[in-house]
């Protein structure tokens, strides 16, 4: 059982440097509030000028300032408790100043966060040593950052485990996301035991996504976690306060992640959803959608009817598929249910008054040629003819 | 496969590409027929090995399966194809279970087999794990291939090369089915990490593919991509100036 993550969130931060104005920043800090906030970095000079709002939880803000004096005491005015110290390691690391204002930072009651922010660039021995050069008694967690997104799951697994084992203090761990990684490196923190980790919804500003880590957590690891059902709307809010959209296949809470478009794949769906989705969309608020499209195929257009209450036999889903494919790729998308049903009554209307003599398979012959004049579908034939011959044999 | 897909599939076929294109195929005869008239001489010829699947979605039993890919396998092979097998579901199977139809791939004389992650519900770990309990025993050589249901794609697929697989599925801008596969910008800067660098990949061109992908997508409001795709680019381009 691996202790439960506590995330600490880069998405409020990401609305300081856009410069929202305070309605704007006290909803987004409301929506994340409604998902999830356990911590939040926030810089403290984008903090400056934004006024004491009883609204604004300040005591699960974290100040993100430089190893300074000016500043930790600054972060304290402004009501921060915690500060996020900001170290670059380096051959020339000024330890005096980090020390300076680590004391200050302790004088004042603040609890201290050692940011190395480029941590991933040094073997485990020697990020020790930096560490070592400064009081650690003043320190209470060291957060590990990966700046240069250097670490892949293994490496980052292992590395945390050694750092955890020799050093006495807290980890934390910060990954970015400029290789893929981020959501990857953060599930191997937290296997090591790192369990406070940075996050952003919908992983902006190539931090690791929020939603991936919670649900991975979840479903991967087979952790116990509590997920909003209103997961997805509350991030489509979020990104909404910061000008943005969520993308259509955004992992978890992208609209179009449990869209279903090939033949295969709606028709495994509609008999099983377990065979083509890793969790049940209403988990995270979304909802399941059929796509008709050029990879359609017959089951899917005759679950799309059924759920209008309008079934459709063999022969007419056959029909139309030929029409829907041939509109999907003149048009290069996919198209909507009013264009479905339009091409549907095009397509009765079409073959309306339209009597044939004969037996069923010579009524459905005749109807089969007429189509093709109209619609051009050469190699349309519905393979049903030759199976229903089979069996009249 | 419809008129319009036969046409666009010779148009890939008649594309002066350095690639061998392969024509993916269910385990039926017509589909192996469809790709043949097509001109295919590379068939992909897909099945589900998981229990789930083959008792859930086929509604039918494991020999059948197998006697089904059997008798596709040699039908393709009668016309000279060469073949590679897809083990769809691969992830909800035990390794027995792959291994059995890896075997037969390899007696029928097929080039590779995939291994199929179908819901994306691996992550690093319990990837490397399993793709390196096969890459041991499989006497053919193992293509990865990942989904992005939890954002694990390009990890998944990192994993599986460090656990032995050869060949790796990827898509330019990750675009796939639900939240899409492996994008190949990506995995290519995993590997990189690695030392794996790929001297026929040519960086330099790999931000212009991307963006071809999203235009003819007619994705240019970024629907496909995550928020920080733009990162992503300039980082890579970045990359390639440090090389």
């Amino acid at each position: 059982m691996l202790k439960p993550p506590i995330f600490v969130d880069q998405t409020i931060n990401q609305g300081l440097k856009q410069n929202l104005i305070a309605d704007k920043l006290a909803e987004l800090v409301r929506f994340i509030s409604e998902i999830r906030l356990d911590y939040a970095d926030i810089s403290v000079a984008n903090w400056q000028g934004i006024s004491r709002n009883s609204v604004l939880p300040m005591e699960k803000f974290r100040g993100v300032i430089e190893p300074c004096c000016q500043q930790v005491i600054l972060a304290s005015n402004l009501g921060f408790r915690t500060v996020n110290m900001v170290v670059f390691c380096r051959r020339d690391l000024n330890s005096h100043a980090i020390e300076m204002a680590l004391a200050t930072a302790k004088t004042l009651g603040l609890s201290v966060v050692l940011q190395i922010r480029n941590a991933s660039e040094f073997a485990v021995q020697a990020l020790i040593g930096f560490v070592k050069q400064v009081n650690l008694a003043h320190v209470d967690t060291v957060l590990y950052c990966d700046e240069g997104s250097l670490l892949d799951p293994f490496v980052t697994y292992k590395t945390l485990t050694e750092l955890k084992e020799k050093l006495s203090v807290d980890l934390e761990f910060c990954a970015h996301n400029n290789r893929g990684l981020a959501t990857a490196n953060t599930l191997a923190a937290l296997k090591a035991g790192v369990c406070k980790v940075s996050a952003a919804v919908a992983g902006i500003d190539s931090f690791a996504a929020f939603e991936e880590i919670l649900l991975a957590y979840k479903f991967l690891l087979n952790q116990p976690i509590e997920i909003t059902k209103k997961l997805a709307q509350l991030s489509k809010e979020v990104l909404g306060c910061l000008g943005r959209e969520v993308p259509m296949n955004k992992p978890i809470i992208g609209s179009n992640v449990f869209a279903h478009e090939s033949g295969i794949h709606v028709d495994g769906v509609i008999k099983n959803p377990d065979l083509y989705e890793p969790f049940s969309p209403e988990i995270v608020g979304l909802s399941r959608k059929l796509v008709i499209g050029k990879h359609s195929g017959t089951a899917s257009l005759k679950a799309k009817f059924r759920s209008w209450n309008m079934p459709l036999n063999d022969f007419d889903a056959a029909l139309l598929l030929g029409i829907v494919r041939k509109k999907a790729i003149s048009q290069r998308s996919s198209l909507n249910d009013c264009q479905l049903i339009d091409l549907y009554y095009e397509m009765s209307g079409q073959l309306q008054g339209f009597e044939a003599g004969g037996d069923e398979i010579c009524r459905a012959e005749k109807k089969y040629t007429l189509s093709i004049q109209r619609y051009g579908m050469a190699n349309k034939r519905p393979v049903l003819f030759s199976q229903r011959r089979k069996s009249l044999q | 496969m419809g008129q319009e897909e036969q046409e666009a599939m010779k148009l890939i076929l008649a594309a002066p590409l350095k690639a061998t294109v392969f024509a993916w195929n269910r385990a039926r005869s017509e589909d192996i027929m469809a790709s043949v008239e097509c001109g295919f001489s590379f068939l992909h010829i897909s099945i589900p090995i998981s229990d789930l699947h083959i008792y859930h979605k086929l509604k039918t039993s494991r020999e059948k399966v197998l006697k089904q890919l059997e008798e596709t396998v040699n039908l393709a092979k009668s016309f000279g194809c060469q073949v590679s097998i897809g083990a769809e579901d691969a992830s909800r199977s035990s390794a027995e279970q792959f291994l059995q139809v890896a075997e037969l791939a390899a007696r029928l004389g097929a080039l590779r087999i995939r291994y199929a992650d179908t819901i994306g519900c691996l992550d690093p770990f319990k990837t490397y794990e399993q793709i390196a309990a096969v890459s041991k025993l499989c006497p053919i050589p193992i293509e990865f291939h990942g989904h992005n249901d939890f954002g694990l794609a390009t990890a998944n697929t990192l994993a599986a090369c460090q656990a032995g697989s050869q060949y790796i599925s990827t898509t330019i801008a990750g675009i796939g089915e639900r939240a899409g596969n492996a994008s190949m910008e990506e995995v290519i800067q995993a590997l990189n990490l690695n030392g794996c660098r790929d001297p026929h990949v040519d960086t330099n061109k790999i931000s212009q593919l991307v963006k071809m992908v999203n235009k003819l997508l007619d994705r240019s409001n970024g629907e496909f991509f995550s928020p920080n795709y733009k990162t992503d680019v300039d980082f890579f381009q970045g990359l390639h100036k440090c090389n």
